[in-house]
């Protein structure tokens, strides 16, 4: 499987009369947007611009989606979702860079998420360096929040379509190729090189807890599904989207997925100090049976059919997730032999107890890296505000909208990765 | 020239020269010069620091008088220092922790550097070392002059704020707390490198641990169910409407009583959930589905076992170890001033 992305460096966000892409400027005509985004579940929707550098601040953020498009299979682009069910990986897809599609929410969501261009924000995540194309939806008078969710998240991933297809006939700034697969010595074709480098696969635990609490593949949660292989194209060709709105500092938005880091280090690594075999998708249910059938099931898909040597292990959402992991980690060490590092967030306490981190007992699991512990910081007052909804954590935080907020890292939208999406860990003392 | 940063220093009898053993009982006196490793200690301080007055405290006194540890303080205070010095206690069991209460409260309410220095396996060495950065020091006072000059530079970094949370580098007790830490890699890039030196058999240092645990026996069954009182307990949130105590939905400190006199059922008009961790809807509707005094009436009236007049909760959500263990042991003094048998705790 041949993926070809196709990349254009944004560096500048216009409005103006007709939608275009010229010398890294990208123009938007406001009503083609509106229009795309219009649904039933809106009463009205508002586009809008917000430039990195610029003190803007963007209240309760949804999903961020990188602008892409499958060319000449258009309507396969977030196959499942948005576009018709198709899988994804191969041919050739455009990504814009530096330009998101950020959708603002103004329904009351658990625990929001915010986002804010200004330098301290960049110390922090690299969203506060992009470009983002805001989209801010008012729910339709008493249309139901679920309704109104879906129409948003597709909508974004419509205006992240639309905007990629502008630069359709233009030359990238530069091609990247992902293929795994070569010739093996008896000319088959084998996902992985043969070449003797140890056999690395990755194991992404995904947080499907409720609706509109999951991220998707190919547009369906994976609530009760068993676990499943993935080729790593699929995935950063978006087969795997965002749906987090209640609990989406847990989980990371659309665009880590396209971008996925760990993916995209094994591609870097592929063929020089490891031969990167595949990916298995895996959800952490909330009960105990659905963590050991998933487990248990993701890791002899590792072994028995990936063959895997070593596996990476991530986990979106909370607490429970790590038993997830540590099943796994018992199964693929113990039972396989295969060995393991895993990726988690220190979040298990408010207070930073070093000792308290880890919920599972498990000999195996010595090789941890850590993406950040509890940490605050003081984003200054905002210039520009775009989204009205100050929803903040039950009641528990006072979010003046323009004003000084102090708010914990993970509430920055990139603040805080499981996927690895970050340069965070922790120092203990 | 500046102003000299004021330093009150604390020691024992022993160290105080007043006595050994037989004199661990005196009380608290106040020697206006550096007393003993005072003299070491204002020496190593040298120009920039004076030694104000020295404390004074029998081992006995302070572990034995409710009042000495507020006595000790009400003296530190009256010398307003910028600093403040405690032994060091190497192997001394009351003199250490001594030195750990009197530097937890002196950081704590005076909110100034407070520096002690014990043997790994003094008793106040574990009781105190999550609150203060305590030093290295050996079992005896052969290395006195070498610990105290560790303490006066200790110091004058807590008090410079140059003071780095390297246990290894620094010289202090591994404390048990964490702090962002923004790495030149990515966390992608650092779980690759670390996976294919595990596969090598390269040397890696995992960036976080198993916990060290403690190990704790399960109790006997009960040996007559009928005769036993049973608590129900809940660390689900569940509280009256209005949430009069202000629970708070996480990061716990303290657990609330709420009785269930005269009640035989919890209903959703007198009873909510603050939990922020959990869909709390199905508890909304019917809260005995977290606490269950619907069931438990039930049991009594089939003569089965005997319930406790009243639940304990608090929100288990990004509580931590620390404050858990704190809290679970005043759930135990609770349990044994009321002759509690078992406890049903109902975690969500």
């Amino acid at each position: 499987m041949r993926l070809e992305r196709l990349y254009f460096d944004i560096e500048r966000v216009d409005f103006c009369e007709k939608s275009d892409i010229s010398n890294g400027t990208l123009m938007l005509a406001k009503s083609e947007l509106e229009l795309l985004c219009k649904d039933t579940a809106f009463s009205r929707v508002e586009i809008d611009v917000a430039a990195p550098g610029s003190d803007c601040r963007l209240m309760n953020v949804g999903d961020i989606t990188q602008p892409t498009v499958r060319l000449g299979k258009e309507d396969t682009t977030f196959p499942g979702l948005s576009g018709k069910m198709y899988t994804v990986g191969d041919g050739r897809s455009i990504s814009l860079r530096g330009v998101v599609v950020t959708e603002v929410v103004e329904v009351d969501v658990d625990i929001p998420s915010y986002m804010q261009l200004s330098e301290e924000a960049v110390e922090i995540t690299d969203f506060a360096n992009m470009w983002h194309i805001t989209i801010d939806a008012f729910a339709a008078p008493g249309i139901a929040k679920y309704d109104y969710l879906l129409a948003l998240n597709l909508a974004s991933k419509r205006v992240a379509q639309y905007i990629a297809t502008l630069a359709a006939n233009l030359e990238p700034d530069e091609i990247e190729i992902f293929e795994l697969e070569s010739k093996d010595a008896c000319g088959v074709e084998c996902i992985g090189l043969t070449c003797g480098l140890p056999r690395v696969a990755y194991l992404a635990n995904v947080f499907c807890h409720r609706p509109y609490t999951e991220s998707l593949i190919y547009g369906a949660s994976m609530l009760e599904s068993l676990p499943t292989i993935l080729h790593p194209n699929e995935i950063l060709d978006g087969a795997l989207t965002n749906r987090d709105y209640d609990n989406a500092t847990n989980a990371d938005p659309t665009f880590v997925w396209q971008n996925h880091p760990i993916i995209l280090e094994l591609y870097r690594r592929h063929g020089v100090d490891l031969n990167f075999v595949g990916v298995v998708v895996s959800n952490v249910h909330h009960e105990l049976s659905w963590k050991e059938t998933n487990a248990t099931m993701a890791s002899a898909l590792l072994a028995n059919y990936l063959n895997a040597d070593a596996v990476i292990i991530t986990k979106e959402g909370g607490g429970h997730p790590q038993v997830d992991i540590g099943i796994a980690v018992d199964t693929l060490e113990g039972r396989y032999g295969i060995k393991t590092a895993i990726v988690l967030v220190e979040m298990l306490s408010a207070k930073n107890d070093s000792n308290g981190q880890i919920i599972f007992s498990s000999d195996y699991a010595d090789a941890m890296v850590s993406t950040g512990c509890a940490s605050f910081v003081t984003l200054p007052v905002a210039k520009r505000v775009i989204g009205s909804n100050s929803s903040d954590f039950r009641g528990n935080m006072t979010i003046n909208e323009a004003g000084e907020m102090t708010i914990n890292h993970r509430a920055l939208k990139g603040g805080q990765s499981q996927l690895g999406w970050t340069r965070y860990g922790s120092l203990k003392f | 020239m500046s102003k000299k940063i004021r330093v009150v220093h604390y020691i024992n009898q022993f160290f105080g020269q007043i006595g050994g053993e037989e004199c661990a009982g005196i009380g608290v006196s106040v020697e206006m010069k550096p007393v003993g490793p005072g003299l070491g200690l204002a020496a190593a301080l040298g120009d920039r620091a004076e030694i104000v007055c020295t404390i004074i405290c029998g081992d006995n006194y302070f572990n034995e008088q409710p009042n000495a540890l507020q006595e000790v303080l009400a003296e530190i205070q009256k010398h307003k220092p910028d600093m403040f010095f405690a032994g060091p206690a190497f192997n001394a069991g009351r003199y250490g922790v001594a030195c750990g209460a009197i530097c937890t409260a002196v950081k704590n309410q005076l909110g100034i550097p407070a520096i002690t220095a014990m043997f790994e396996e003094n008793p106040g060495k574990d009781i105190y070392v999550s609150d203060i950065f305590m030093l290295k020091a050996p079992d005896n006072a052969r290395k006195m002059a070498e610990t105290v000059q560790r303490m006066a530079e200790f110091g004058y970094k807590m008090l410079d704020g140059t003071l780095e949370r390297i246990p290894e580098a620094e010289g202090f007790y591994e404390r048990g707390w964490m702090v962002a830490k923004k790495y030149d890699d990515m966390a992608s890039k650092r779980v690759v490198d670390m996976l294919l030196k595990k596969l090598s058999g390269e040397p890696f240092v995992s960036e976080i641990g198993m916990p060290k645990n403690e190990k704790i026996e399960s109790p006997a069954p009960i040996p007559l169910l009928k005769d036993a009182v049973v608590l129900l307990a809940t660390d689900g949130a569940l509280c009256p409407q209005g949430n009069p105590d202000g629970m708070k939905v996480g990061d716990s400190v303290e657990f609330f009583e709420y009785s269930l006199s005269g009640l035989d059922s919890l209903s959703q008009e007198e009873y909510t959930c603050v939990h922020g961790g959990f869909d709390t809807s199905f508890v909304k509707e019917d809260p005995n589905r977290l606490v269950p005094l619907d069931a438990m009436r039930e049991l009594e009236k089939q003569g089965v076992t005997q319930f406790h007049n009243a639940f304990l909760s608090t929100s288990g959500l990004v509580t931590g170890v620390v404050a858990s263990t704190k809290m679970g042991q005043k759930m135990v003094d609770y349990v044994k001033d009321h002759n509690i048998d078992a406890v049903i705790l109902t975690s969500t």
